[in-house]
């Protein structure tokens, strides 16, 4: 085992490998107070890759409502169920979020799925873990707000659909790819090394060849985002679209583009970058990267379950309506901080937040153009100031993508008067 | 389709359990639906179809809830403020790659 | 018709109990490198053949399936009036089993298959399983024998739900009494099993106090027992007997309500005229010998009070 640091817990940890990071990091944010589960980017990642056999029960990308549903069923309470009984009643966080980039969100006392020794079977294994069941996989959206059959009734929808069950109380949309880890628990656990990280950005990816279906990763990722395929024998996982992320899809030219299931996001939550990293695994000061403003500065995207310990690298915008304990046991302690950002944004994350979903291609810079004051309104107590601003978003070439602007308030007048046009 | 009904000795299955919630979490969800789709530049009908459609069921649960009138008013006091501007995007690309795009957006220059 | 074309074996059943089986076996490495070679198979349907094709082999090569077989083999029946015996994975423990499943629309033995559901690691213990089979099949063969007589559903219990549930469960234990006690005569079952069988029996059937160890084993002893006669007497326990008793055994359960009871009521024959009217009315095949507790008796008692109230309101 080394010892490696990680920032998200605040701490170093231990790992199976020594720490090794790319040049860049394929990294997210999704912005969970948008998202309404039309599953668009669901099915634009099971039209692209998991539609054949055997790729049945696969979705790469999934989106389930929290907390009543998870795909597979329970994953995350099942892990968090783990790590509790591994270290009972210690699985506590230290310190608080503040500047140090080491500790971001302070310390995380508990342990990781790395560092449960007296809970793994066989003695030999690495990650702490579990395996889904068949049940578990097949159905991805089971008990949540999605109609069943009468009682008693298999396999037929209520024919007089009277009344739906429906969950009574807060609920959540929560948006799922692979998070390309820093410090991947599938890579850690696959016997064979068929699992690698590629160094020029950091998307993970199974080598098919070398893979001869152990379905130790499956147990391993915290996340459960490899899948094991029957027919062929071997696991498979989201891939990061990586011939769209390379550039070699015509519509961009040679400019890397976004993912498919990023660009097919109707509600436009979801934002999809490259950033540098440094050597220790920290990432570059890139203060006009948009993913590096939202996660390192502004702090309003937070990682998804951080004391599992493998750095995801999936960023999500906490829902402003959701009980607070429950979002702090999913993104941590910076959870407070984010919503109060996120609820009061200032003039720079406003402008950021309109990059999102403007174009297909990868933004690597923004630049804010500042504007004189156009409107000012108070909603819910609230002071909403808005800028006349242009916010321009560069590709990796440097070249401009596209520019937004918030122009002066519109008053449509209606057709009655002598003077309309 | 299920296989089994929910097993209400899970104490993982959450189904017909009411969890601890703020009395307020669902008009604040309507609250950040209506803003977010607002900001994004949404009119009054598009806002309100979100919440009316059952396809949605985290707005729509709202709109059961709190009633059609409720989430009218708290559509119109969002697009009050995020109704009236204009976002213009102006997009850089070659008219070909325009052309190819699949990126929605709604009010483009 | 050879063992295996009777006996069909779900594919990821047969893989996931070979990796079960050589998990440190000293044949391990073997399997792994032969098995191996077949990832060189690009196409994916070719490759899902060799694999399967290769585990079936393996399967047979480390006997695996001797159990199961051998469990088959004992009862000839299954094999004389099925189509064929799927064995697939059970989810857990507790879902392993046998069932039997018939198609109505079709004829002769294509009618009914057999289903055995297992946990592949189930097969690494053959005692365990063997013993687990003896009783699931036998069950199968009685459904098979037209001796027993088999009905798919038990005739409707007077008392309602609850006493639908009562009567399936009198019912499992009864036949399971059977099967264990036709296990034991062939030196089948575990020694304990007489005592744990006659534990549930008389958990179920309170009402016979120290005659219980007897009329068990009129069911554990008996080598030809049929369907019609375990229900009748999982129906009426003591008048399937023909020995009715005087009162109801305390803490047996209420006729009626079929909630255990130690206060009965003393005189069920002396409850007023139009309380025995009403609960022969909606309990015809109960006599006063059945006993009632004394709540269902107040309850008939009320009657009149009741339909007075109703007939206000």
């Amino acid at each position: 085992m080394a010892n490696v640091h990680n920032w998200q817990i605040g701490r170093e940890m231990n790992y199976p490998y020594e720490a090794a990071f790319p040049k860049r990091q394929f990294a997210f944010v999704f912005n969970i107070n948008r998202c309404i589960a039309c599953q668009s980017c669901t099915m634009a990642c099971k039209s692209t890759w998991t539609f054949n056999k055997g790729q049945e029960h696969m979705w790469w990308a999934n989106v389930e409502t929290k907390p009543y549903g998870g795909y597979p069923q329970f994953w995350d309470m099942k892990t968090l169920e783990l790590l509790e009984k591994a270290n009972p009643g210690a699985q506590n966080w230290s310190g608080k979020p503040g500047a140090d980039k080491k500790q971001p969100y302070g310390k995380f006392d508990g342990i990781t799925v790395f560092e449960a020794q007296k809970m793994l079977t066989p003695d030999s294994a690495r990650v702490l873990g579990y395996l889904p069941t068949d049940e578990e996989w097949n159905s991805p959206n089971i008990y949540e707000d999605n109609p069943v059959g009468k009682k008693g009734v298999r396999g037929e929808l209520d024919k007089e659909g009277v009344e739906l069950p429906e969950h009574k109380t807060w609920f959540f949309y929560l948006a799922r790819i692979c998070n390309h880890c820093s410090y991947p628990a599938c890579l850690a656990a696959c016997p064979r090394k068929a699992i690698y990280k590629r160094p020029e950005d950091g998307i993970v990816l199974i080598d098919q060849e070398q893979c001869r279906g152990y379905r130790k990763c499956v147990e391993a990722c915290p996340y459960k985002k490899t899948m094991y395929r029957g027919n062929t024998r071997v696991s498979e996982k989201c891939i990061a679209c990586y011939p769209r992320v390379e550039g070699k899809d015509p519509e961009t030219g040679g400019q890397p583009m976004e993912t498919r299931c990023m660009t097919a996001c109707i509600g436009q939550i979801r934002m999809q970058g490259l950033v540098k990293m440094n050597r220790d695994g920290s990432w570059t000061e890139d203060r006009y990267n948009p993913l590096y403003y939202m996660i390192h500065v502004a702090k309003v995207a937070l990682p998804l379950y951080p004391q599992f310990g493998t750095s995801p690298n999936g960023f999500y915008i906490p829902p402003r309506w959701v009980p607070r304990d429950y979002l702090r046991q999913m993104f941590g302690p910076g959870v407070d901080e984010a919503i109060e950002r996120y609820t009061y944004p200032d003039r720079e994350l406003l402008a950021v937040l309109q990059l999102f979903r403007r174009s297909n291609r990868i933004i690597f810079r923004y630049q804010i153009k500042e504007g004189p004051k156009v409107y000012e309104a108070t909603l819910r107590g609230r002071k909403i100031t808005l800028y006349n601003d242009t916010v321009i978003a560069y590709g990796q070439d440097g070249k401009e993508i596209f520019r937004t602007t918030i122009d002066e308030p519109l008053h449509v007048r209606p057709g009655k008067h002598a003077n309309s046009i | 389709m299920p296989y089994n009904d929910p097993d209400p000795t899970d104490p993982n299955m959450l189904v017909g359990v009411m969890l601890p919630a703020d009395a307020e979490a669902t008009t604040e969800m309507a609250y950040v639906f209506a803003e977010e789709f607002a900001r994004m530049g949404h009119d009054r009908r598009q806002i309100l179809s979100l919440f009316k459609n059952p396809f949605y069921g985290g707005a729509h649960g709202a709109y059961q809830s709190l009633g059609e009138t409720a989430i009218e008013s708290i559509v119109d006091e969002c697009l009050a403020v995020w109704g009236t501007v204009v976002i213009r995007d102006r997009d850089s690309c070659s008219p070909e790659a325009r052309a190819t795009s699949t990126n929605t957006v709604l009010r483009r220059e | 018709m050879t063992a295996t074309d009777f006996i069909r074996y779900e594919p990821r059943f047969v893989e996931d109990a070979l990796f079960y089986a050589l998990r440190g076996h000293e044949r391990e490495r073997e399997f792994q490198r032969e098995r191996n070679r077949l990832y060189a198979i690009a196409d994916p349907d070719q490759r899902d053949s060799a694999f399967q094709k290769f585990d079936q082999e393996w399967f047979q090569r480390l006997d695996l399936a001797a159990p199961i077989d051998r469990a088959i083999g004992e009862q000839p029946l299954l094999a004389r009036n099925l189509a064929r015996c799927l064995v697939a994975r059970a989810p857990g423990k507790k879902e392993e089993g046998a069932e039997l499943f018939v198609n109505p629309q079709a004829n002769g033995i294509e009618r009914a298959a057999a289903g055995i559901f297992l946990q592949p690691q189930s097969l690494l213990d053959s005692t365990s399983l063997l013993a687990l089979l003896r009783h699931e099949l036998l069950h199968l063969a009685d459904m098979l024998d037209p001796g027993f007589g088999y009905e798919p559903t038990l005739p409707a219990a007077e008392g309602g739900p609850t006493h639908d549930r009562l009567l399936a469960d009198r019912y499992r234990i009864l036949w399971d009494a059977t099967i264990d006690g036709r296990l034991a005569r062939r030196g089948w079952a575990r020694e304990s099993a007489r005592v744990e069988r006659l534990l549930e029996f008389s958990r179920a059937f309170s009402m016979f106090g120290a005659e219980t160890e007897q009329v068990f084993s009129r069911f554990f002893d008996a080598e030809a027992p049929s369907h019609a006669g375990l229900v009748a007497f999982a129906y009426d326990p003591r008048g399937s007997l023909g020995a009715p008793s005087a009162k109801p055994h305390p803490g047996s359960r209420c006729a009626l309500c079929g909630f255990p009871t130690h206060d009965f009521e003393p005189e069920p024959d002396r409850l007023p005229a139009h309380a025995l009217a009403e609960l022969t009315r909606d309990f015809p095949r109960w006599r006063p010998n059945h006993g009632l507790c004394r709540q269902c008796a107040d309850l008939y008692r009320a009657c009149p009070l009741s339909t007075r109230a109703a007939t206000i309101i």
